[in-house]
């Protein structure tokens, strides 16, 4: 029982990061590999907000959320919008956006050093609830209801709002859309920065989950959403929620049975498995890609 | 004609160092319906494009309404009342019927126009959950249409509207068309069905390599022989 919440508590986390990637490699089709830089950003930004500023764990959220749009904003203006009229801007703007992912960490590192940086003692509610005779803290059922609701609100966004049928519609045929009077530049760089700012908060959760952020904690969790988007099916926001949750589980799963060395191989080896039983993904529709 | 709604100067389009367009001239008056005819490749998609804002003009003015609109981009455009319906139709597929006509008034966000395309287009009302890839051609083409008219255009633009569809849908279309036309909304119509849009226009312009060889009221256009003989076959 422990484990299972465990498994759900990182595979939320998880589910929240795929979900912002997903949300710009699945609906606008651009792989933003600056995404795993904004968690990293993030996480040392939450830590900063606590320890120098005095905030709460909680304040801290809504402000790295911001921070994670503003960052989005900028990705876009920054790594994409110059290259979107090249014939290979799919290409060149992963290239850039890895391009900006270097320059994130190397500010943070230029910051922050090298090390591993914790919240301080006492930032953390040490209040347990004990579920079917496991344990569980405050933040851990923090983590899992914020990415929850989170990750609902985006998907209502997308199905239902003006902003969400302006994005399917970009997704679907740009030109069409500016046709139609839409300002595909606007939302375009609005699906940024929503993408990065759900990003950031999985960061921030990250950190608090483990109590820690490290430089390279972005690049952990790159392989593993992009795993997530393509097991779930690609730009399919509840795939990408199971998916994270099923990654999430498996790891918790061989650590506790297997041993921690086969985590990787466990959880990836489960992952391949789906996608040779499904290849478009849990939740991908099966079609072809139009030109 | 010096109160028309669209007047086109001396318009340039390039791409790269094609020359698309050659210094074409035209103008439309209010609540008339206009057509540009030529063959493929005659430039007319591109002098569409240019007044819609979809591709820049190297050179030329476009006025609308006596604005000059030469480098407004075409998502502003729909706001100030000139749409246009690309060729091809690019319905949204994967949105419903509903959500191609929501897009269609981005900026208004008019659902008595909505509901007035319904009135016009039945068979659109009947399906409107449906996703508009799930549309005949005939079908998609009239959501085209009707999404551009959820924008309440004074000035509508059409690409090729018969293209690609059965002779009796063809008809369909040409009676929606008359029909804008005679609810006062201004019509720039672009065929390659060049007999078909002179008879429905009150005005045509016979595009050539970029060029206008000839213009005048569509009836004389379709009388005159160097016309008939060089441009719509015999």
């Amino acid at each position: 029982m422990q484990q299972l919440l465990n498994g759900l508590f990182i595979g939320a986390i998880y589910a929240l990061f795929a979900i912002g990637f997903t949300l710009v490699f699945g609906v606008l089709d651009r792989l933003n590999l600056a995404h795993p830089a904004v968690f990293a950003v993030s996480a040392f930004v939450g830590i900063e907000l606590v320890e120098v500023a005095g905030l709460s764990i909680w304040l801290t959220l809504p402000i790295v959320f911001v921070v994670g749009g503003i960052l989005g904003m900028v990705i876009e203006r920054v790594a994409f919008r110059p290259l979107k009229d090249r014939p290979d801007a799919h290409f060149a703007g992963l290239i850039s956006s890895i391009a900006l992912a270097g320059m994130f960490i190397a500010l943070l590192q230029w910051r922050y050093g090298p090390d591993t940086r914790r919240f301080p003692a006492d930032s953390f509610p040490s209040t347990t609830f004990t579920v079917f005779g496991a344990q569980v803290t405050v933040v851990q059922v923090a983590i899992l209801v914020i990415s929850v609701v989170l990750m609902v609100a985006l998907t209502v966004l997308v199905a239902r709002s003006r902003l969400g049928r302006g994005m399917r519609a970009v997704a679907e045929n740009p030109t069409a859309a500016r046709v139609l009077g839409i300002n595909v530049d606007r939302v375009t760089m609005t699906t940024f920065a929503i993408s990065s700012a759900l990003g950031a908060v999985a960061g921030a959760l990250f950190a608090m989950n483990v109590n820690s952020a490290q430089l390279t904690m972005g690049t952990a969790i790159e392989l593993k959403g992009l795993a997530v988007i393509i097991v779930g099916g690609m730009g399919s926001l509840p795939g990408a929620l199971v998916g994270g949750l099923l990654l999430g589980l498996a790891e918790v799963f061989a650590v506790q049975y297997i041993g921690s060395s086969w985590r990787d191989l466990v959880a990836f080896g489960l992952l391949f498995l789906i996608l040779l039983v499904r290849p478009q993904g849990l939740f991908g529709a099966r079609k072809v890609r139009e030109v | 004609m010096s109160d028309a709604i669209l007047k086109v100067e001396n318009l340039v389009v390039t791409y790269g160092r094609v020359e698309a367009v050659r210094g074409v001239s035209f103008e439309a008056a209010p609540g008339s319906l206009v057509t540009l005819v030529g063959a493929n490749g005659a430039g007319k998609s591109s002098i569409i494009n240019a007044v819609s804002g979809i591709v820049r003009p190297r050179s030329g003015t476009i006025t609308f309404e006596g604005r000059d609109i030469s480098r407004m981009p075409a998502h502003k455009l729909v706001g100030e009342g000139l749409v246009q319906v690309p060729e091809g139709r690019q319905i949204l597929g994967s949105l419903t019927i509903h959500e191609n006509l929501q897009v269609g008034g981005w900026h208004t966000n008019d659902s008595a126009a909505i509901q007035d395309v319904y009135a016009r287009f039945p068979v659109l009302a009947e399906r409107r959950d449906l996703p508009a890839g799930a549309l005949s051609g005939g079908e998609q083409q009239m959501l085209a249409i009707g999404r551009a008219l959820v924008a309440r255009p004074r000035l509508i633009l059409l690409d090729e509207p018969s293209m690609g569809l059965a002779p009796k849908i063809v008809d369909e279309v040409f009676a929606v068309i008359e029909e804008i036309r005679s609810s006062g909304t201004t019509v720039v119509l672009i065929e390659q069905n060049a007999r078909r849009a002179l008879r429905a226009a009150d005005h045509g312009y016979v595009l050539a390599s970029g060029e206008i060889a000839h213009e005048g009221p569509a009836a004389d256009l379709l009388a005159d022989d160097r016309v008939v003989q060089a441009y719509l076959g015999v």
